[in-house]
């Protein structure tokens, strides 16, 4: 472990950090709402730790290895995620609990988009904004995380991407491949903002909210300016389908986008074959949703069905968390699915959580391979991704990540149960935090306030577990790893 | 670590370094850090000249201590010695063959080893073979591979592929990427003295233990066994003694009686399965297999010659 | 697909099954509880049936391939579950979806109920529910040890060298027979003693035959509807808990045991071994949150109850001293999740069995060590043998469509009204073939509807059957020649 590195890029990221909390000081000078002074504060504090970290050991330029790079990633998270709080803490309104504000900060860095905030609509303007672009920052991060580093570091199978990742990356070493792949990412990244923002502003949002909801949709967060989420707007049925569009967008794969932007050909959009899975499983189950609502009457007409079925299947399939109608009123069969769904997820190389498309698809792929050995046992059948041969590590990386998402998703269930919560209001729970979803339901369906703080701990290493992809961050508690 | 009568007897060299358990010691203070164990310094070299052992000889640091002892007793005296001293504990294989295979057998239990090939089907035998060994698949040579697997905290680095210069160059790079300590199994003699003034801390050739098995078809008298040591300055010989008092110059004589050139020691004796270490009031009996420590190769004919037997036995 | 082959064998299955009915024709004839045509038609049907396909596919003498192997073992289950179900439906006075329910649950040893007021139910009823966890407990044994290892499902093929005996031919007949008398005779003696140990504890001849049948098939069918809390006796409880615990062993091991009459080879056992310490820690989990949530008085109390319901629960038998579902917090959830565990392979219990979860962990933490030494070779080894890729392999599989096949059935049950916990609970208990649930079915399965009994049984079946052998069944590349 090269920990003088380590520190020297911390440190750097928490100056860059900083700076991000100069937008929301615009934002409470435009509507002088009196959080100026906290803004600076957490600013100054931040710009000050990062320096003091920084500058000692700002000449230790050395490459990273791998395990460094585990070190940073998981870092990287809880570090920002302590700092991001600090408005939180320092602001007269919300003013929250050292608990709440990493709850709130985690959940936005992480795009999970749980709240333990009530009575949004009236917080001070500057702080929303803050919230929704910590949810834009971390959707930032994950991108990079997701594109440059996870294939590096070979978790879960995601090895499969190391040769995908978009720009001149045939160089091995970690920096200047994250950097050069954040370059590219971010221009795709920042031109869906500004085109979602635009949709939703035509579509009739003010400039605050549409950007504020721009934020929250590319990042696949869900973070809302209003205690009614999307519902605020129920009355514009448009507002709903610039936001399916975008959270399906910002659910697929990153590298895709820019594949598609280098040749401008949609073309290769059909050709991979975890969008299309994507594509296909938003569809099914949407499809069950509005059939289901339809034909239970919970919905009656049947326009309306198809919209509220549509939006809530995407929203939660692609962990973004947006809602329209309390959907956790519906009959409990649909939340159900709709939770499953989540596991899923969106895209690999996307903002979204969950535990990925492509995942999904290796183990189907896999699950029947093991059927078809069943009945012809010495056959050899190579997997195949879109024509290219899946080696078995690969494959087996995969399943480890499966069956440690499992093993860790009971753990954090009975761990929640232990702090008093019933069966569903659990599931739900870690559910929503592991897949970096957001809502529940229950007694966590409006926000996340009525639970202990001990549960918010729990849910706090949920969602960070969930968006470091799990094996990450449990690669720390193997004594191999710290050996030297 | 040499073998004589079937393993039954070992010979350990042993580097003193500075700070280490030996330096400063007198050779029977020794015994007393090691009350039950029976052995027996063999020899001394100090600056690449030999010592011969007594009692009051005192260790000095970078002296090359040679033990003597029964089989069964060199592991406590190893890790006697190895109590004291600053321990190794990560160590680092190059190659995979039947050298590679052994000493990470022999060494996975009590330190963390990682096995580097760059044969997978090798890998994949080795790694169902050995137990707690982290078996890479790779090139040694690789700098990445090294730097992964955090050479600059390895304490020793053994390259025993069976190419010499693959083991040289990725002995030197693992030197340079900070290894505390690399061995180098070298085949070829003229490789070993160009190396011995560089990186590499320990050439380590196999012709010294074939080259043994091999002289004992060409020497006279019954030498059982005859290992170079210090690339072939000093000989460690196991020789047998035949006949009977009469006809041999060895055999019913108590060892302060024989007639040893100079720098010759007998270490231990090999008495059908019993180990005995030599005291000077031994007495040598017919069909002993005796393991000499000859200082000064010059002597050796000698040592030959002692063990011949007369003509009158048949 | 020789189906001739397979129709003579199921017509055999049928003709011996019927006699699976005359002990308790005897009882009802010895108490004269006047159920006896209950059982004397069922018999002649299932009798008449079988003879006639026996005679009809009598010639079809062909050594028997993977394919049939997949088929009989499935319609096995099937088949005999449903002519189970026609003393209940005559006797037990059940529908046929009820009785379906009923007989499935029993010989598949879930142990779940439909009937409640057991205890005034007639004793040749009460006889038969419980004989029928031991037949199926009996056809389970030679299933587990020999069947499934030599299809290589879901990675069984690692169990295949430990089975003792003269098993290395790979034909599936002479297998399955030899190993059908080896397992038989130990099923059968550990089953006596279990009726001695019972008798010797205080127990009633009539309920200690049953509840040793259903013991030692795990199945946990009880003549009483407050099941072994009925006695409110400690020694009937530890007996219980050991036989349960042993019926939950490998019985290829057991063999070993008593054939070279030496203890050693169930500590030596890495699968017993795991099992046991699993059991020991989570017994002792829920002792200590019973006892410091204040639900028992006495530590004693809380380990007794713990010892119990935890062994009960993991063994998928499904015994009860005490209702478990309104223990508190996590307690019932935890019990409900510890039954994917299940017992170890080669045995009566159900789960997904100790062994794939040892390998579950080990693969899991190979791939952490992987992602620290990304050019590391490793292989998953058990007892210092390396697994094969094609095992691991087939335990990802088998866990995956485990998961799969629970997510959807749980699905399917809420779609039909049912609330999320009862839903969550009775999948789980049916799935691992456990018996008692949460919420709704906590005591029994009367309140449920019958499109949810259908798929719960069918829940039953695929755990039982480990998943594999249905799915394949299910699979076009299966029925293409």
């Amino acid at each position: 472990m090269q920990f003088s590195v380590i520190q020297r890029i911390l440190g750097l990221m928490l100056v860059a950090f900083s700076f991000t909390t100069l937008p929301a000081m615009l934002v409470s000078l435009i509507y002088t709402d009196g959080e100026l002074i906290a803004l600076f504060h957490s600013f100054a504090i931040t710009l000050i730790t990062g320096l003091v970290l920084w500058l000692p050991v700002k000449n230790r330029r050395r490459e990273l290895r791998p395990r460094d790079g585990f070190m940073i990633v998981v870092l990287f998270w809880t570090t920002l995620g302590i700092f991001g709080a600090l408005p939180f803490i320092l602001a007269h309104e919300p003013h929250l609990s050292l608990t709440n504000a990493l709850f709130e900060s985690i959940s936005g860095l992480t795009t999970t988009g749980s709240t333990v905030l009530s009575g949004i609509d009236s917080l001070p303007k500057s702080i929303l904004y803050y919230r929704q672009q910590l949810q834009w920052l971390g959707g930032m991060g994950i991108v990079v995380l997701a594109l440059a580093i996870m294939p590096m570091l070979g978790i879960g199978g995601m090895q499969l991407y190391r040769a995908e990742t978009p720009g001149p990356m045939k160089d091995t070493r970690l920096t200047p491949r994250i950097t050069e792949t954040a370059k590219a990412l971010w221009y795709i990244y920042l031109t869906l903002t500004i085109a979602c923002a635009i949709g939703y502003w035509v579509a009739g949002m003010n400039v605050f909210d549409a950007i504020a909801h721009s934020y929250a949709t590319v990042s696949i967060g869900g973070f809302s300016t209003h205690d009614a989420s999307l519902g605020f707007y129920t009355h514009n049925p448009s507002i709903e389908i610039v936001a399916i569009i975008f959270m399906i967008l910002s659910g697929a794969n990153f590298a895709l986008h820019f594949t598609a932007w280098r040749r401008r050909n949609l073309a290769h959009y059909f050709a991979d074959s975890e969008f299309k899975t994507y594509l296909v499983l938003l569809f099914v189950i949407s499809a069950i949703t509005c059939v289901y609502l339809y034909s239970q009457h919970i919905v009656t007409h049947l326009n309306q069905a198809v919209l509220h079925g549509i939006f809530q299947s995407v929203s939660i399939a692609t962990t973004t968390g947006f809602t329209t109608r309390g959907y956790h009123t519906w009959p409990s069969f649909l939340p159900a699915l709709l939770m499953f769904s989540s596991f899923v997820g969106a895209c690999a190389g996307s903002t979204g959580g969950g535990m990925k498309t492509i995942r999904f698809l290796l183990m189907i792929k896999q699950g029947t391979r093991e059927v078809v050995r069943m009945i012809h046992p010495n056959s050899v059948v190579t997997l195949k991704l879109d024509g290219k041969p899946l080696p078995d590590h690969v494959i087996s990386a995969v399943w480890g990540f499966f069956s440690a998402y499992i093993a860790t998703f009971s753990i954090i269930l009975l761990l929640l149960m232990m702090t008093g919560l019933d069966q569903v209001s659990a599931f739900s729970a870690t559910a929503a935090a592991i897949n970096n979803l957001g809502p529940g339901l229950n007694s966590v369906a409006a926000n996340y306030a009525g639970i202990t703080d001990g549960a918010k701990w729990i849910l706090i290493f949920a969602m960070l577990i969930g968006r470091l992809e799990l094996l990450s961050l449990l690669v720390m508690f193997t004594p191999s790893f710290w050996r030297r | 670590m040499l073998d004589f009568a079937d393993g039954q007897v070992q010979l350990v060299g042993v580097r003193a370094y500075y700070g280490g358990p030996l330096v400063g010691n007198e050779l029977r203070r020794l015994r007393e850090h090691m009350p039950n164990i029976d052995t027996r310094v063999a020899a001394i070299y100090r600056r690449n000249r030999a010592i011969i052992p007594e009692g009051h000889t005192v260790i000095e640091a970078d002296d090359e201590v040679f033990f003597i002892a029964a089989k069964k007793n060199i592991r406590a005296v190893m890790s006697e010695l190895r109590r004291l001293d600053k321990p190794y504990k990560r160590i680092i294989v190059a190659g995979g063959g039947n050298i590679g295979r052994r000493v990470a057998m022999a060494l996975e239990r009590n330190y963390q080893v990682k096995l580097i090939d760059h044969n997978s089907a090798r890998t994949q035998a080795l790694s169902s073979e050995l137990e707690s060994s982290i078996v890479l698949y790779g090139d040694a040579a690789d700098q990445d591979l090294l730097l992964e697997e955090n050479i600059e905290n390895t304490d020793v680095y053994c390259a025993l592929t069976n190419d010499d210069e693959a083991n040289i160059l990725s002995s030197m790079l693992a030197k340079r990427l900070g290894a505390r300590k690399v061995m180098t199994l070298i085949n070829r003699a003229a490789y070993v003295d160009l190396v011995q003034s560089g990186d590499i801390d320990i050439a380590i050739s196999p012709q010294q233990v074939t080259i043994g098995s091999l002289l004992t078809h060409v020497r006279r008298g019954d030498v059982v066994r005859v290992h170079s040591l210090r690339r072939g300055a000093a000989e460690a010989i196991e020789a047998i003694a035949h006949g009977d008092a009469n006809s041999s110059k060895v055999v019913g004589r108590h060892i302060d009686e024989l007639n040893l050139p100079p720098g010759t020691n007998i270490g231990a004796i090999v008495r059908g399965n019993e180990v005995i270490i030599a005291h000077h009031d031994t007495v040598i009996e017919p069909e002993d297999h005796v393991i000499l420590f000859v200082i000064d190769k010059k002597y050796i004919v000698d040592v030959e010659k002692l063990f011949q037997v007369g003509f009158t036995f048949i | 697909m020789r189906y001739a082959a397979v129709s003579r064998i199921l017509g055999i299955f049928l003709i011996l099954h019927s006699f699976g009915l005359i002990p308790p024709l005897l009882i009802s004839l010895d108490v004269g509880d006047g159920q006896y045509m209950d059982f004397i038609i069922p018999f002649c049907i299932t009798l008449g049936i079988g003879s006639l396909i026996w005679l009809v596919f009598r010639k079809a003498r062909h050594e028997l391939r993977r394919r049939e192997g997949f088929l009989i073992v499935a319609a096995f289950w099937l088949v005999l579950s449903a002519f189970s179900a026609l003393p209940l439906m005559f006797g037990g006075h059940l529908d046929f979806v009820d009785a379906f329910f009923e007989a499935t649950s029993a010989f598949t040893t879930t142990g779940s109920t439909v009937m409640s007021g057991l205890d005034h139910t007639a004793k040749s009823v009460r006889f038969y529910r419980s004989e029928l966890q031991w037949l199926g407990g009996r056809g389970l044994i030679v299933l587990a040890v020999a069947v499934l290892p030599l299809l290589g499902v879901g990675g069984m093929q690692l169990v295949r060298a430990e089975t003792p005996g003269p098993f290395k031919d790979e034909k599936l007949t002479p297998r399955i027979a030899h190993s059908a008398q080896h397992f038989w005779v130990i099923y059968i003696g550990l089953t006596l003693a279990c009726i001695i140990g019972y008798v010797l504890s205080g127990m009633p001849l009539f309920d200690a035959v049953a509840h040793s049948f259903s013991t030692l098939s795990t199945g946990g069918f009880s003549t009483h509807d407050a099941s072994i809390g009925y006695y409110h006796s400690l020694p009937i409880e530890i007996v219980t808990e050991i036989f349960m615990f042993l019926g939950a062993f490998n019985f290829s091991i057991h063999f070993l045991v008593f054939r070279r009459l030496n203890f050693g080879y169930y500590v030596r056992n890495p699968e017993i071994l795991a099992f046991s310490l699993i059991v020991a820690a989570s017994v002792l989990l829920v002792a200590v949150v019973l006892y410091f949530e204040q639900t028992y008085a006495s530590f004693f109390t809380a380990l007794r109850n713990s010892a119990f319901t935890t062994i009960s629960v993991i063994t998928s038998t499904g015994y009860t001293t005490e209702n478990f579902s309104v223990w508190p917090v996590m307690i019932p959830a935890f019990l409900m999740f510890i039954s994917f565990v299940g017992g170890c392979s080669g045995s009566t219990a159900g789960g997904m069995k100790v062994i794939r979860v040892m390998l579950l962990f080990k693969q899991g933490y190979r791939e952490l060590l992987q992602l620290i030494h990304p050019a590391m070779v490793r292989p998953v080894k058990i007892a210092g043998r390396p697994i094969s890729t094609a095992a691991t392999m087939g335990i990802w599989g088998f866990f995956a469509w485990y998961v799969a096949v629970f997510v959807i059935a749980m699905l399917l049950l809420m779609l039909g009204g049912m609330d999320q916990v009862t839903a969550f609970s009775a999948v789980t208990t049916c799935i691992n073939n456990m018996g008692p649930g949460l919420g709704k079915v906590a005591v029994n399965f009367q309140q449920i509807d019958d499109y949810q009994k259908i798929i719960l049984s069918l829940c039953m079946l695929i755990g039982r059957l480990e998943v594999f052998t249905l799915l394949v069944l299910l699979s076009p590349g299966f029925w293409k020649n």
